[in-house]
């Protein structure tokens, strides 16, 4: 038994000496140094081209993207809706999201910006000021690099401007004057080392365009055409053109620029420090707008490359064709000629139900439902303006219209999924879903762009058009009506009608005279609206022109009855008993009342602008509440 | 020891058992060898092996029994004919999901632990040097080893249609598929080794007795820098010495190093002292004697220091980068990103230990020979220097935060515990025994940021107090007269309006609206300031019984997410009975404890509010148990040396107001594994 015992002994002692000689023996503080490992600094970063370049890519993945794809605060958007359905375009029906709980309740106030992330756009979470940190650092460093070309250093840096400033302007939308930031933070002690007053309306659009300004330099105009397959998505000399009139029609627009400023409510400080507004009318900010998009159709001009995307033939489907592939496709300057910028979160996916881009859930969820309001927006297909009003119209709408309807919206009868979608109540796609008015088909249609028929838009690449030509388009319209040039104002907009095969403002119009300044604003918005649909921009066209009236407007949805004398669905019927396809109809257009907002009944102009969080007030950095918050 | 517990989920036609399953078996071997006279060689070899099978569920496991709760009475008809069937949504529109929908046929994970620890201690003794002199060492080293087989798979669910001829066909959703493989490892492993000098001797009335000691470990595969192990080391130093056994004092002192600080600030000095004083040892105490029995003071006060936050490490190294993290996809058809790399936290040169100074007064007495104990604490505890990330930073410097030494907490309390044990005749013996605590604690200093009104601070408060709306009672005609007469305004404008049967809060800041500054602390934390706990028992010839009951109170629970809303966020989730039994109705007014049944003004209704928050104090008995001692003469000639039967039970009564989930479990939004009632019959035989 002792034996025994000896041989156990010296075996554990053996194994435990064993292992211990793995390491080293140290003892006392050595013990405690830590031993050397994959410790990476800020040198380590700078000290190599690739690394330096990588911090660059991080960089850019904190882009704004505005579709909610993915569960985390950031890419859930508004807790998976979006704000563009607080316009009078697309409500939600998604009772859980950011829209319904904070904004159509009416429970808003600047305490949510803390207890929630899904507020429209969070002034802390949307992850901008990470991004501005992550530029300034990689503009402070990169001039240390050593085995990289100053060439290509000045034009990487150049991308970080871009980046900066589209991230302020991502968040000068929501709130306003800002902070300026003008380099990457020392962490410090001593709270005065943080303090950044908030700047005024006109400095932070100073700062925005001379970003631009010193990026548009040192850019190339476009990525040549090898670059193009594996470099797609990098700024461009065109992209910080372009960005730069869209910064100045926001600015410019009544919001800001106004006898009055947009909100008499209490706290007045930031109207009194011209943070929210330029403090009165200057009419030189449309001269600014206009000049932006001059020098940038001159640059258009030299430099060719891009364009709008013009279809092959003339109908319908090739204009559908041309107009999907210009907001759809990347290859910015070369497949997709019209993207000027494009921001991404991955490459494709595969399947409608992916749980990390779940944008078709979020659509089936309810959470963009397209209102009676919009699609009456569309005109006919020749460009003549649609009249509920007219049997004939009705007759045709869903047949005969504007072919950028069919490319945003899913209406009934339109081809799906290789047959015709059937969004009547009972019908296989709508079931009882405008009956209800719940769910994806509340409204009596559903959201057609991006996920277009569930089925083509799989396994193609992904993207944000952030910026296309056709926007600059009706920004330099805008512009030139502003100016007096009414002329050549409808000519831009007529640029746009024409790639999707219609007439003309004045000659779709005949009864309304395109001159007039209010008449041609109407049809300049309404043009955005069905050219830009969930492109973020109908939501802010409402509040940089403070259209209260559109916030305030009861909005409605299409109930579509079999008139046929059957009910239910008929696609999937047997064919033996089915009968024929049904092609009458009867339509009752209803109010929206699930998910009413409080909006249409008590609408107050302090919702142009978001409240920042009153953690960040209270810090003591200059920072002001914006007013009625 | 061996542990066998089967879970509660039955399996039906899945083809494979998915339950949950744990088998578990200790080993302990201990062994002492004299190698010399003086020198004791000990070698204690331990260890278990686990088994374990858990369901694989919706997203994660801790999601099974969440999602349970979403379950609707008519989601689906269970199993038919061997298979699940779910509801046709033309029949019932939005019928939410069936109680299978979170587990059934996703498979299952089994999970294998093997975890061994080994402790060598050489104990030499050093008489030949000076009477009482001892060395050792303690080497110990533990590792553990797991490995998880993940079998997932699917079943296809099955929609039943009505046909034309009025029968009833199912349609077949999603495969049947073959169980899928996969599987992880887990690995750990630590060591621990000290050297020590240990003196003790007695000179006549004083006794002395010293330690010196020196400790160094090493964790591996920590969750930060993996491939580092981590490490500390540390001193010790005590001396003890008492006279008579009358009056005593100790004084240690610790000298630690911890690698998260840099050197200058790695090693904290924490010293403790303590005196204690028998009284009835004292000769005026013996006239007592026999009714105070025994009676001591005790007086302590020693520091303690804390180096950890979260899993960070090195918290003093220069600002650390990452090579990863999110890349870009650029290109037009490239599947792979662009590789990334990013600033990860800023750190700080300066942080140092926390640090928590401790104050304990004691008394201990016994009574009535010794039949009575009693035993009094009264402690103080001040922390301080508490790591944290600043708060107060403004968001635009965009930087992940260092940790600073910034916190204070003060925490204090006292406690009592209480003995009876008489044997009353040679087969009669009965005990209780009972104890009796509170603690409350306080944060003094967090780098809070001063928020809009002072109600709502955190600072000032306990740790983790509930800073939430308060309020006030249902809407209804006259409610805003009541509201009014009590405190002198209208009620407050509440977001989306009001309508009969509405919560309806207190505007603490009378602005006249109901925001998020209108909230203030309600109700207590989740930790409870009285705990108490009781045991009793007797024993009479060959029948034992004992019983175990604990208590505690002044603790709150907030109910969320399914236990809040009615059908929860989405409307289609569980509705729990309590929701349609005490909502307002016009009748049910007077009584009504939740809000009306309705769609409409859900943000304002299930708001966070002490209207959720529920006292969570509860009283239970945790175990009972009776024995019989077995005497059978055979047993002698088996060789069986005793032989016990017994019944007992576990979680048997719990008096608590709280009836939302077991109120000795912290409640969220992600409930676990209920608590069982069990009963076990057991045998106990010793050879």
């Amino acid at each position: 038994m002792k034996k025994i015992n000896i041989y156990i002994l010296s075996f554990l002692i053996g194994g435990a000496v064993w292992t211990s000689c793995v390491d080293d023996i140290a003892v006392g503080d050595s013990f405690l140094e830590k031993q050397p490992g994959v410790d990476v600094t800020q040198d380590t970063v700078f000290s190599n081209a690739e690394y330096t370049r990588r911090f660059l890519w991080n960089d850019y993945s904190k882009l704004y993207y505005g579709l909610p794809v993915y569960w985390n605060s950031i890419d859930n958007r508004m807790n998976m809706g979006v704000f563009e359905t607080l316009s009078d375009c697309w409500h939600s029906h998604l009772s859980w999201d950011g829209v319904n709980r904070h904004y159509y309740s009416g429970s808003y106030s600047a305490g949510v910006e803390e207890s929630s992330d899904a507020t429209k756009f969070g002034y802390t979470k949307e992850e901008v000021w990470e991004a501005v940190r992550q530029s300034w650092i990689f503009i402070e460093n990169v001039d240390r690099v050593p085995d990289m070309e100053d060439s290509e250093k000045e034009r990487l840096k150049a991308e970080a401007k871009v980046i900066i400033a589209s991230r302020y302007f991502d968040l000068f939308r929501h709130f306003g004057g800002l902070p300026i930031v003008d380099h990457a933070f020392e962490v410090s002690n001593d709270a005065n080392a943080y303090y950044t007053e908030r700047a005024t309306v006109d400095s932070t659009v100073i700062f925005i365009t001379n970003l631009l300004d010193e990026a548009a330099a040192d850019l190339p105009w476009s990525l040549s055409a090898a670059d193009i397959s594996n470099w797609d998505g990098r700024f461009t000399k065109a992209a910080a053109m372009g960005l730069k009139c869209k910064v100045l029609l926001f600015a410019a627009s009544p919001l800001f620029n106004d006898s009055d400023p947009y909100s008499t409510a209490s706290p007045q400080d930031a109207v009194t420090n011209h943070q929210v507004w330029y403090g009165g009318y200057k009419p030189e900010l449309w001269d600014e707008c206009l000049q932006a998009c001059e020098e940038f159709f001159t640059a258009l001009n030299a430099n060719g490359i891009y364009g709008l995307v013009q279809a092959a033939g003339s109908t319908t489907s090739d204009y559908r064709d041309a107009y999907r592939k210009a907001y759809f496709t990347r290859g910015s300057g070369g497949a997709n000629t019209e993207l000027l910028i494009s921001t991404r979160v991955r490459y494709t996916y595969g399947y409608n139900g992916q749980w990390n881009y779940y944008f078709p859930q979020s659509c089936a969820n309810g959470a963009i439902t397209p209102t009676q309001e919009y699609v009456e927006m569309f005109p006919m297909a020749d460009g003549t303006p649609f009249d509920w009003n007219d049997p004939d119209d009705v007759a045709k709408m869903f047949t005969d219209r504007d072919p950028r309807l069919f490319e945003t919206i899913l209406v009934n009868g339109a081809n799906y999924q290789g047959r015709q979608a059937e969004l009547w109540v009972g019908g296989r796609e709508a079931q009882q879903n405008p009956a209800q008015e719940t769910g994806e088909f509340a409204t009596g249609y559903a959201n057609f762009k991006y996920i277009l028929d569930r089925s083509a838009n799989l396994n193609q690449p992904t993207l944000w058009p952030y910026l296309r030509i056709s926007e600059i388009y009706l920004i330099y319209a805008e512009a030139l009506m502003k100016k007096g040039r009414m002329a050549d104002a409808i000519a831009q907009v007529d640029a746009i009608r024409a790639r999707v095969g219609m007439m003309g403002l004045v000659e779709s119009n005949p009864d309304k005279d395109m001159l007039d300044e209010d008449i041609l604003m109407e049809e300049i918005l309404r043009e955005r609206a069905c050219e830009l649909g969930l492109e973020d921009v109908r939501f802010f066209d409402m509040v940089r022109n403070k259209r209260a009236d559109l916030f305030q407007r009861q909005l409605h949805g299409l109930r579509i009855y079999r008139a046929d004398g059957k009910d239910g669905s008929w696609s999937d019927k047997d064919p033996a008993t089915r009968g024929d396809h049904p092609t009458d109809f009867t339509y009752e257009i209803f109010k929206l009342t699930n998910s009413s907002r409080t909006w249409w009944t008590s609408f107050d102009p302090k919702w142009y602008l978001s409240a920042f969080p009153p953690v960040e007030v209270n810090k003591g950095y200059g920072l002001t509440q914006n007013p009625g918050w | 020891m061996f542990i066998h517990r089967r879970g509660f989920l039955k399996h039906f036609n899945a083809g494979y058992d998915f339950n949950f399953n744990y088998n578990r078996y200790n080993y302990r071997s201990n062994l002492d060898f004299d190698v010399s006279e003086s020198t004791l060689l000990s070698i204690n070899l331990g260890g278990r092996i686990e088994a374990k099978n858990t369901p694989i569920s919706n997203e994660d496991q801790n999601q099974l029994f969440r999602q349970l709760y979403w379950a609707t009475p008519f989601g689906g008809a269970g199993i038919i004919d061997g298979n699940r069937v779910v509801t046709n949504p033309e029949d019932i529109n939005d019928p939410g999901v069936d109680g299978l929908y979170p587990f059934y046929g996703k498979g299952y994970n089994a999970r294998s632990t093997n975890v061994l620890n080994l402790d060598l201690i050489l104990n030499q003794k050093l008489d030949f040097v000076t009477e009482g002199l001892s060395f050792k060492i303690k080497g110990s080293y533990n590792s553990s080893y797991d490995h998880t087989k993940t079998r997932s798979s699917t079943l296809p669910y099955y929609t039943p249609i009505l046909t034309g001829s009025g029968a009833i066909e199912y349609r077949k959703s999603g495969d049947d598929s073959q169980l899928g493989y996969g599987e992880s490892y887990g690995r750990g492993r630590n060591w621990y080794a000290e050297a020590s000098f240990n003196y003790g001797r007695k000179f006549g009335d004083h006794t002395i007795g010293g330690l010196a000691l020196y400790t160094q470990s090493k964790t591996y595969y920590p969750k930060q820098y993996t491939d580092i192990p981590s490490g500390y080391v540390g001193m010790v130093g005590r001396i003890t010495y008492d006279y008579k056994t009358r009056y005593m004092a100790e004084f240690n002192m610790g000298y630690n190093g911890s690698e998260n600080f840099a050197p200058g600030k790695r090693y904290g000095f924490f010293p403790a002292g303590s005196l204690g004083w028998v009284i009835s040892e004292e000769p005026f105490m013996a006239n007592l004697k026999n009714v105070i029995n025994y009676m001591k003071v005790r007086v302590s006060y020693g520091v303690v220091g804390n180096d950890k936050y979260g899993d960070s490490r090195f918290l003093y190294l220069p600002d650390s980068y990452v090579l990863g993290g999110s890349g870009y996809n650029f290109g037009t058809n490239v599947g792979s990103d662009q590789p990334g790399a990013y600033e990860s936290a800023k750190s700080n040169p300066n942080v140092t230990w926390e640090k928590a100074y401790k104050q304990n007064y004691g008394v201990d007495f016994a009574f009535l020979r010794e039949r009575f104990k009693l035993t009094v604490d009264v402690f103080k505890e001040h922390r301080e220097d508490i790591l944290v990330q600043s708060k107060t930073v403004p968001a635009i410097v965009g930087a992940s935060l260092p940790v600073i030494n910034l916190g204070v907490v003060d925490n204090h309390g006292y406690e009592f515990s209480m003995e009876w044990n008489e044997q009353l005749t040679d087969e009669f013996r009965y005990w209780v025994k009972g104890n009796f605590s509170f603690a409350r604690n306080k944060i003094v200093e967090m780098g809070e940021v001063a928020p809009n009104e002072d109600y709502m601070w955190q600072t000032g408060r306990p740790i983790g107090s509930r800073i939430i709306s308060q309020f006030w009672g249902f809407y209804d005609e006259t409610a805003n007269d009541r509201y009014k007469a009590q405190y002198g305004q209208d009620i407050a404008e509440h977001a989306g309006g009001l309508l009969p049967g509405d919560a309806v809060y207190v505007d603490l800041n009378k602005d006249g609206v109901i925001d998020n500054d209108d909230v203030t602390k309600s109700g207590f934390t989740d930790t409870p300031e009285y705990v108490v706990g009781a045991n009793m028992g007797l024993s009479w010839k060959n029948l034992d019984f004992s019983m175990q009951w604990t208590g505690a109170w002044n603790t709150s629970r907030l109910l969320e997410e399914t236990f809040r809303e009615p059908m929860g966020d989405t409307y289609t989730k569980g509705l729990l009975l309590y929701q349609y039994e005490q909502r307002w109705t016009p009748e049910t007014a007077s009584t009504a404890k939740l809000p009306r049944a309705s769609l409409d003004h859900r943000s304002n209704n299930y708001k966070s509010s002490n209207l959720f928050l529920k006292d969570a104090s509860y009283l239970r008995l945790k175990n009972i148990e009776v024995g019989y001692k077995l005497n059978i003469p055979a047993f002698d000639t088996i060789g069986v040396d005793n032989c016990r039967v017994y019944v007992s039970g576990y979680n048997l009564l719990t008096f608590t107001s709280f009836k939302y989930g077991d109120p000795e479990s912290r409640t969220s939004s992600r409930p676990q594994y209920p608590l069982t009632r069990v009963f076990n019959i057991g045998l106990k035989v010793g050879f």
